[in-house]
């Protein structure tokens, strides 16, 4: 059978490289499909959330620009029934240490002179440089409330703390040259809420005032001695709402009475490159990490199920060269059909090998029985032939010759039974070939002469009964009979040269010989005009009794002669080679 | 079978890979600040910074320092601490320049980054400083001592500093002195350390000026020794005729150069150190920053004259 060399691929890597590929491709478009996504929806998301917070951090400073406010109305109603701005004074001074967000309330004249101050427990300044507390101008130009920006109050001892001041026109006539009442509302807790908001991963927010002036800035102490810039006049002149830039968003709101504007700033490069490279991070390692299992799976696969499959292959390839002597163990699968698989072919192998062995043993039994049979037969012409020249023997008187014919008759059908044996002695063998070529050389006239030649201590030998026979007839038959002069046949028995077990018996005429087509057909041919011997089963019965290497070699040349020789083993019991 | 021991081994440390690899990068960055004490409103203000700048990058910050400012021992087991608990940075003001390297050595070995904020330690594993440039900061106070004296007149001066091994201090000094030294009618009358505290810095004062009638100048060296300067020239009412210059504020401070015993004060700028510490951590941890130059904050000079001034109140006056 002949074989295309094709490109071939072993189970497991095939698997290997589509599950790999398969991977690859998943993670890819994993990865592809995530950052486009992510990018969009984190983008929008912090701008959402930034929405957000400055939405809640203006509606808390709505509250308490509103709640301050009311504080001051409220006190501002207070004053009603009071004759004067001392005993008011006297009344109020509670209210700093009951309402934490208040820290002084303060009655100006027009000059900002301090008329009363209720406040601090400390001791009030006997002369306070530069009253932050109190702007004349902004004072004068406000129509219902002025509003100072978060400032540090320095009125009292000691205390330095920030607040911011709302302050109002004084209407009660009753309070003489009083002309406002102030109140400075504690900035702390407005501070710490600004503080406190932060925006996204990284982001902050602060307050300026309409023109973009910072009002209060979480990091204003970083900012105010040079070492961060806060471009805030020209973020002022974004409107309210987000605004994306490269980099960062700004988030914008202004309260409800126009005073503040709360701006968030956030940075969005970091989250976004972060987190991309987070989930692409991630993905890359659950790849490996399915790659990996694919590859032990596979391992675990090829291990299991192709390891076996190969060793069944090659089982069989085996059985296929040396079906004799194949011997095959299976076992060691894990998978079940390869285990079924295995089993069966080990015993079929074996069930074929005993077939064959079977087969093998009944054909030679066959052979040698059929040989047998034929050995039995006697020629019918030879016979004749012999009984007719016998009766003309008798007929002629010759008493002594026609005597020596039926001997030589008798003892070669003596021979030729041999009680049944099928080995006999060399010595036996000769002494039925001699017997034949005494009727032979009767009926010929003495065309031919024959002699034999036996090396001493080899006639003891065994070897098949009716070996040399047909090869003399032969020779007679194909290599004397068409001769004109007389011919000579010799019969040698050696010890073979090449080999100290072997005997060779050789039959040699002088006759016209062979050509080597001739040799060759001798020895494949049956007999078929004949019944008895053929040149061809005294090959067949020698290599059926000894093996391959034994049987007849032709050596033939034309006008010159025929020999053929016989290899045999040296057998000295006939039991060894019995059927 | 030991290919399968293997195969099991392999898909463990794939696992355990994968996790770890997750829980790192959902961690926040911890960050722990140490400083000198937690009482004076230089580092309550370093605080506010700190915190501040947790907010906006998103740390988690712990802020911790020993009882009293000589106290390097509680410092270096607030280190060892930090350590244990996983800080990813440490920004620490150290008491003692050289006692404390050891602690910060072992930390960084750890690795832990470690800046520098305020003074820094004997070490190569801090990372950064970030702080007043304390010998510029000396000959800013130098000069702002000497100033207004005209060339004839004597200038002598009284120093009051705290713990010799604090690296500031001596930094300070070192300024200061550079710049006297370098002026004809100036000379240093008398020079003494005393502990980091209000009640040994005024008793130290006292005591030089009461054996030193001649100093016209009183210096002190951070804030505390500043109310040391202030209260002594209060109780021997020498605010006419001695000058008090001193380091930082705090509203008592404040008093003081308002009521005229105080003359100058450098005003450091603890929020930007402690902000910026902050900030750069994150940026170091984060591989993002790679110089290691100084970052020098601001001195701010505050007479009475400047003292309320819209940018000036907003960097010193804190909001507590």
């Amino acid at each position: 059978m002949k074989r295309k060399r094709r490109f071939t691929i072993s189970l497991s890597a095939l698997s290997i490289l589509s599950i790999a590929a398969a991977a690859a491709t998943a993670a890819t478009v994993c990865i592809a499909i995530f950052s486009s996504v992510y990018s969009r929806s984190l983008m929008s998301d912090a701008a959402v959330s930034s929405e957000q917070n400055i939405q809640q951090t203006v509606l808390a400073m709505d509250n308490y620009i509103y709640g301050i406010k009311n504080q001051l109305t409220q006190i501002i109603a207070s004053m009603e029934g009071y004759e004067d701005p001392a005993s008011f004074s006297e009344d109020i001074a509670i209210i700093p240490h009951t309402q934490s967000d208040i820290y002084a309330i303060t009655i100006y004249d027009a000059q900002g002179g301090i008329i009363t101050c209720a406040g601090s427990s400390a001791a009030l300044k006997e002369e306070i440089r530069s009253n932050l507390s109190f702007d004349a101008r902004l004072f004068e130009a406000a129509e219902d409330f002025a509003f100072l920006s978060p400032h540090v109050q320095n009125m009292f001892e000691g205390e330095y703390p920030w607040v911011v001041t709302l302050a109002s026109e004084i209407k009660t006539p009753a309070f003489g040259n009083a002309r406002y009442i102030a109140v400075d509302f504690r900035f702390s807790e407005i501070a710490r809420y600004i503080d406190n908001v932060g925006i996204g991963r990284h982001g902050y927010c602060y307050i300026t005032d309409q023109e973009g002036n910072i009002v209060y800035h979480p990091q204003q102490q970083v900012i105010f001695s040079g070492l961060k810039q806060e471009d805030s006049r020209a973020i002022n002149a974004l409107s309210d709402g987000v605004h994306m830039e490269k980099d960062i968003i700004y988030t914008l709101g202004s309260t409800y009475d126009e005073l503040w504007r709360i701006i968030g700033v956030s940075y969005t490069d970091e989250l976004e490159i972060e987190r991309r490279s987070q989930i692409i991070i991630s993905v890359i390692i659950s790849f490996f990490f399915c790659a990996l299992i694919a590859f032990i799976v596979m391992l675990l696969y090829s291990k299991i199920v192709n390891a076996p499959v190969l060793s069944l292959i090659k089982a069989m390839k085996q059985f296929e060269k040396h079906t004799g002597d194949f011997h095959y163990k299976g076992g060691g699968e894990t998978v079940k059909e390869l285990q079924a698989l295995s089993g069966s072919f080990a015993h079929m192998a074996v069930t074929i090998q005993n077939l064959v062995e079977t087969v093998h043993q009944e054909e030679t039994a066959l052979r040698k029985t059929e040989l047998k049979a034929l050995q039995a037969q006697i020629n019918p012409h030879f016979l004749y032939n012999t009984l007719d020249s016998i009766q003309w023997m008798c007929e002629q008187g010759k008493n002594e010759e026609a005597t020596r014919m039926v001997g030589a008759l008798a003892r070669l059908f003596r021979i030729s039974i041999s009680k049944g044996r099928e080995l006999i002695t060399i010595k036996e063998e000769l002494n039925h070939a001699e017997n034949y070529l005494i009727i032979q050389s009767y009926r010929y006239r003495n065309q031919f002469s024959y002699r034999f030649d036996l090396e001493p201590g080899l006639e003891n030998y065994l070897c098949n009964k009716i070996t040399i026979q047909p090869l003399i007839e032969n020779a007679i038959y194909h290599g004397l009979d068409r001769m004109v002069e007389q011919g000579e046949i010799v019969i040698s028995v050696r010890q073979a040269p090449d080999d100290e077990k072997d005997i060779l018996i050789t039959v040699s005429d002088n006759g016209v010989g062979m050509t080597p087509e001739q040799c060759e057909k001798i020895l494949k041919k049956e007999r078929s005009d004949t019944s008895g011997i053929g040149v061809k089963n005294v090959n067949d019965r020698l290599k059926i009794y000894f093996g391959e290497k034994y049987g007849l070699f032709i050596k033939s040349e034309l006008d010159v002669g025929t020999s053929v020789t016989v290899r045999i083993p040296k057998v000295e019991k006939e039991a060894a080679y019995a059927l | 079978m030991l290919c399968k021991k293997i195969t099991a081994l392999l898909i463990c440390l794939a696992l355990s890979a994968g996790l770890c690899s997750c829980a790192s990068t959902g961690d926040r960055l911890y960050i722990a600040v140490i400083v000198k004490s937690v009482n004076s409103d230089f580092f309550g203000s370093l605080k506010k910074g700190v915190e501040t700048a947790a907010t906006e990058y998103n740390v988690d910050i712990t802020f911790e320092g020993p009882e009293n400012e000589e106290d390097y021992i509680t410092q270096n087991t607030l280190i060892e601490t930090a350590v244990q608990n996983g800080a990813d940075a440490i920004l620490l003001s150290a008491i003692n320049y050289e006692k404390s390297a050891a602690a910060v050595n072992e930390a960084a070995k750890n690795g832990v980054k470690i800046i520098a904020i305020d003074s820094t330690v004997n070490s190569p594993a801090i990372s950064l400083f970030i702080g007043t440039d304390n010998k510029e900061a000396g000959r800013t106070a130098a000069r702002a001592a000497t100033a207004g004296f005209s060339e004839m007149t004597e200038i002598h001066i009284g120093l009051l500093n705290y713990f010799e091994s604090t690296e500031n201090g001596m930094q300070r000094e070192e300024g200061f002195l550079e710049y006297v030294n370098s002026l004809s009618n100036a000379r240093i009358a008398a020079s003494v350390n005393v502990n980091s505290n209000i009640e040994s810095a005024t008793a130290g004062a006292v005591k030089m000026l009461r054996e030193n009638p001649e100093i016209n100048v009183l210096v002190g060296f951070n804030e505390w020794m500043s109310l040391g300067v202030g209260y002594a020239i209060e109780q021997l009412g020498l605010s006419e005729r001695v000058k008090g210059v001193g380091f930082d504020a705090n509203p008592i401070s404040v008093g003081m150069l308002e009521t005229g015993e105080m003359d100058a004060l450098l005003v450091q700028n603890p929020f930007a150190i402690g902000y910026l510490g902050v900030q750069k951590a994150a940026e170091l941890i984060d591989s993002k920053l790679t110089e290691n130059d100084p970052i020098y904050t601001s001195v701010t000079e505050v007479t009475v004259e400047n003292l309320f001034d819209a940018d000036i109140q907003k960097i010193i006056f804190s909001f507590s």
